[in-house]
């Protein structure tokens, strides 16, 4: 285990790309290489972001401009044509930033180690939203009596490349400066449920009642969806876990 | 009233299995008077189930009951309550088991504090619960099958994250000793409650839920986990139930590679008592094990080959699973020393030793040698694996003689009595004198050797069938744990120093020679048992509140915003009022003083020789019993010849109703 205040000396004084600022200062033409070949396999990604992200760009300069004409944005600049309809992946794309700041960490679960008793899930819903509920729990665990206790277990691994993030189409998944984690906005998110999609990491399962072991989780109540934020550096989960089984590591899986 | 939305979710679900009905009842008709769990249980019960009802009548209740700490942070708080008339002793009568595991919890985030079940269902059913729906579906292809079986059946239709609840063949053919299991490894042991489940027709309950418990004040609560986390049992986990429980060999599978050891747990805990054993010959069931089933376990294992946990242990308590039938009443107290015989063996050695037992007449294998100092002889037979097994299968299925041993120890020996032929009838009624303890409601386990043990035990309403260290059965003591299972220095000094500012000269209590600090000790701790049983937290868990007496008060404060009283007044509404509401049930069944005493040899009799043996080996003074008794009742404020709880005492705890029930509808005599 790595001590988190350690990770929070290294990482403080690093480089924090806020949404907006990545979005006027990144290198459109280097991002769009990068991702060429990934956003072609993922055509989900557009819609909703493509306008507002689209909007974004046409304003922050001539250069972005004249890319972004070919994206249907909601306010184009005074000088551009009208935007046409066509949905266009690459000027999606084109946004993305090429550096994100990278998490802390990531919560890590022995599977040999935990109990199964979902002490974390507990701790995480009643410290995020005030009430116990395992389904709203960023780290989800599952115990196996029929099979002598085998723990399966899933939690965000904060990616480099945060597929939710990019899936977002409103912008309530961001960035935490203090802690690099990725986070969604509860103000902002309208519960669409697409970055639960994206995620790579949802280890779905037919038999799964409910959103089975995704870490993403939909709250139907709120109509919000809710991930681990990495409590602000001090995880809960990590605090509480009467067997140790949960720590915080830094390199990403 | 004003609704209870936190810490309780609100709603009571009640299923007439008679004409398909589900109605929803409001917690709050109950609530907060009655906190929940087994307090919530015993008022339905009291309202609800008359005396006059059999427990395999369609009008006997399945009462589960969650409790308002129930599905929160606070350790261990996972246990429900179930309550029912229960068909084990002579009478039939009021009792409850509190089972752990996670169905608990996942009935609160499915919407519900507690189902009541009644009627009987005309074909085989099971209940379906999920986010505040509930079905009843037919259960014709799980009819019969092992739990195991039914277990992963519900798993598969529902989803692997559902839990379940289900009874094995044994609660199917009405074996009064038969259990209900949850998640396949979760037994609610005591009461034959799985019998009363099969009586219903009634397979499996199945619970899902995505909701959630709302607490009132979530940063207490949770600084109370920390606060308990931190301070807590100040021992080891290892330390007491690996040391206490389960050998350090755990099984020669594990040695030898065949299988991987894990912990477990119930939900939220802080300890994680359980073991996992998961073996890659797929001919041997994986599964959890508690302690009870591994103690048995190695009861099984331990006679026959001086080993604890063998494979062939493991496996015959996986066989106890599946049937539904409770392993420690079926060997706990048919093969080893638990029950002590007239010759110091157990009620079976003693039956082949007195020749009412052969191969011919049970089918069994017993063998016609007589060894009273052992009871692994393999020419008695008794406790030897093939005996273990045939026996046990025998009773789940109602075979040959496993269908009259079905009906319970007490209610066998009797027929054995009954039946002997005439030159062994004296033997077979001295066996049963021995064995069973009287035909009334009294405890089989009578621990004379724990200071006010025996008080608690003698008291109870509960048929035990556990031991003392058993958590859920309303009587595990906060005392013994850290004085007897060990713990820190430091600790128990603490815990001494509490207990002494709490009751005055407390290290009188562990004198068993004076009857002082026994009764009142007896009420606190019966007292505290009904508040962790209500709320619904575990007892085991509760062992670290020793240092912290009001722990439950302010966990039920925080999860329910209800305002924080005075602890002792806390103890009177939720411990003593509840432990009355009990007695009065009790005394509506018929129970009175008489029937709360121990067999004549606990007093004249010392139980090991030995002066310093593992627990005190030491008979009762028949003088100190009495004055401790009469202690008891005073203290108790019950009449002090009939044991009947006084109208003041039940006015004083806002029960004047009972009081007038008890007289009016009951015909029973309440001393002002």
């Amino acid at each position: 285990m790595v001590c988190l205040a350690d990770f929070l000396v290294q990482k403080g004084g690093s480089q924090r790309i806020t949404k907006d600022e990545e979005i006027e200062e990144n290198d459109i033409s280097e991002a769009r290489g990068g991702m060429m070949e990934e956003e072609k396999q993922a055509p989900r990604r557009l819609s909703r972001r493509e306008f507002v992200k689209g909007a974004a760009v046409g304003t922050a300069g001539a250069a972005a401009g004249a890319l972004a004409g070919c994206a249907p944005a909601a306010t184009p600049a005074p000088t551009e044509a009208p935007p046409t309809p066509t949905p266009i992946i690459k000027e999606i794309i084109k946004e993305v930033p090429v550096e994100l700041q990278e998490a802390i960490g990531h919560i890590v679960h022995d599977p040999e180690v935990c109990a199964g008793c979902r002490t974390c899930m507990a701790i995480c819903s009643l410290s995020h939203s005030g009430a116990v509920s395992p389904e709203l729990s960023g780290i989800q665990v599952l115990m196996f009596p029929s099979e002598g206790g085998v723990v399966h277990s899933n939690v965000c691994q904060h990616c480099k490349g945060p597929e939710c993030l990019y899936a977002c189409q409103v912008g309530a998944l961001y960035i935490d400066e203090a802690t690099g984690a990725r986070v969604i906005d509860a103000d902002k998110c309208i519960g669409c449920r697409l970055c639960q999609q994206a995620c790579p990491n949802k280890k779905s399962d037919p038999y799964y009642y409910g959103d089975g072991l995704a870490p993403i989780r939909y709250d139907a109540e709120n109509n919000v969806c809710f991930k681990c934020d990495l409590c602000g550096g001090d995880p809960q989960c990590v605090k509480f876990c009467p067997m140790n089984a949960l720590s915080i590591q830094e390199e990403e899986v | 009233m004003a609704e209870l939305n936190h810490g309780w979710v609100g709603k009571i679900l009640r299923v007439d299995l008679t004409n398909g009905k589900l109605t929803e009842v409001p917690t709050s008709n109950y609530a907060p008077k009655f906190i929940g769990g087994r307090s919530m249980g015993a008022k339905i019960y009291w309202d609800e189930v008359p005396p006059e009802v059999g427990a395999f009548d369609p009008e006997n209740k399945l009462i589960m009951m969650q409790g308002p700490v129930n599905g929160t942070v606070i350790p261990n708080a996972c246990r429900t309550s179930i309550t029912a008339k229960s068909p084990i002793p002579i009478p039939e009568c009021y009792s409850y088991s509190i089972p752990g595991g996670h169905w608990g919890p996942e009935l609160k985030f499915a919407g519900y504090d507690g189902i009541i079940i009644e009627g009987e269902s005309p074909e085989p059913v099971y209940l379906w619960i999920h986010d505040g729906v509930a079905e009843i579906k037919k259960a014709g292809f799980l009819w019969g099958q092992l739990t195991s079986t039914v277990d992963q059946e519900l798993k598969q239709l529902y989803g692997l994250q559902t839990k379940t609840m289900v009874i094995g063949p044994a609660g199917e053919n009405l074996v009064r000793e038969a259990v209900i299991l949850l998640d396949g490894f979760a037994a609610a042991g005591m009461g034959g409650f799985g019998a009363v489940m099969g009586s219903k027709n009634l397979k499996a309950i199945a619970v899902r839920g995505t909701g959630s418990v709302k607490i009132a004040e979530p940063q207490k609560l949770i600084d109370l986990r920390q606060d308990w986390a931190s301070a807590g049992l100040g021992l080891d986990v290892g330390e007491v139930f690996y040391g206490l429980f389960f050998p350090t060999h755990l099984s020669d599978a594990v040695a030898e590679g065949r299988a991987t050891k894990k912990d477990a747990g119930c939900w939220g805990c802080q300890l994680n008592c359980q073991v996992g054993l998961r073996f890659q010959d797929l001919d041997v069931q994986s599964s959890l094990a508690t302690c009870n089933d591994i103690s048995e376990m190695q009861q099984d294992d331990f006679f026959r080959t001086g080993q604890y946990m063998t494979t062939d242990g493991w496996e015959f308590g996986r066989l106890c699973n599946d049937l539904g039938i409770s392993i420690t009443q079926i060997i706990g107290h048919t093969v080893p020393w638990f029950v002590e015989g007239h010759h110091g063996g157990t009620w079976a050695t003693e039956l082949v030793w007195a020749g009412l037992w052969t191969p011919e007449n049970t089918g069994l294998p017993v063998g016609p040698n007589r060894n009273p100092y052992s009871n692994s002889d393999p020419e008695l037979g008794v406790g030897t694996k093939e005996f273990n097994r045939a026996l046990l299968k025998k009773v789940a299925y109602r075979e040959g003689i496993g269908d009259l041993i079905a009906e319970g120890q007490q209610r066998y020996l009797k027929h054995v009595v009954e039946t002997a032929p005439v030159e062994l009838r004296e033997a077979a009624q001295e066996i049963y004198d021995r064995v069973v303890w009287g035909e009334s409601h009294r405890s089989i386990w009578q621990p004379r050797h724990i200071a006010d043990g025996w008080v608690r035990f003698i008291t109870n309403a509960v048929h035990m069938v556990h031991g003392p260290a058993a958590a859920g059965t309303g009587i595990f003591s906060d005392n013994m744990f850290p004085l007897i299972a060990g713990g820190s220095e430091e600790y128990k000094e603490e815990y001494i120093k509490q207990a002494v500012e709490f009751f005055g000269e407390f290290e009188k209590h562990f004198d068993m020679e004076i009857p002082d600090y026994k009764a009142e000790v007896a009420i606190y701790e019966q007292n505290v048992s009904m508040e962790r049983d209500s709320l619904t937290s575990c007892m085991y868990g509760a062992a670290g509140y020793f240092t912290m007496r009001d722990f439950g008060l302010k966990s039920f404060s925080a999860a329910t915003g209800q305002s924080e009283v005075d602890f002792k007044d806390w103890l009177k509404q939720v411990g003593e009022r509840s432990y009355n509401l009990e007695r009065a049930i009790m005394v509506r069944e018929g129970r009175r003083r008489e029937h709360d005493t121990m067999n004549e040899y606990h007093l004249t009799e010392a139980k090991w020789p030995e002066p310093d043996g593992p627990s005190v080996s030491r008979f009762l003074d028949k003088d100190l019993f009495n004055e401790v008794m009469d202690e008891y009742y005073t203290l108790r404020g019950w009449d002090l010849t009939t044991g009947i709880p006084t109208r003041s005492k039940l006015e004083e705890l806002g029960m004047e109703d009972v009081a007038d029930d008890l007289e009016q509808k009951y015909g029973v005599t309440v001393t002002a």
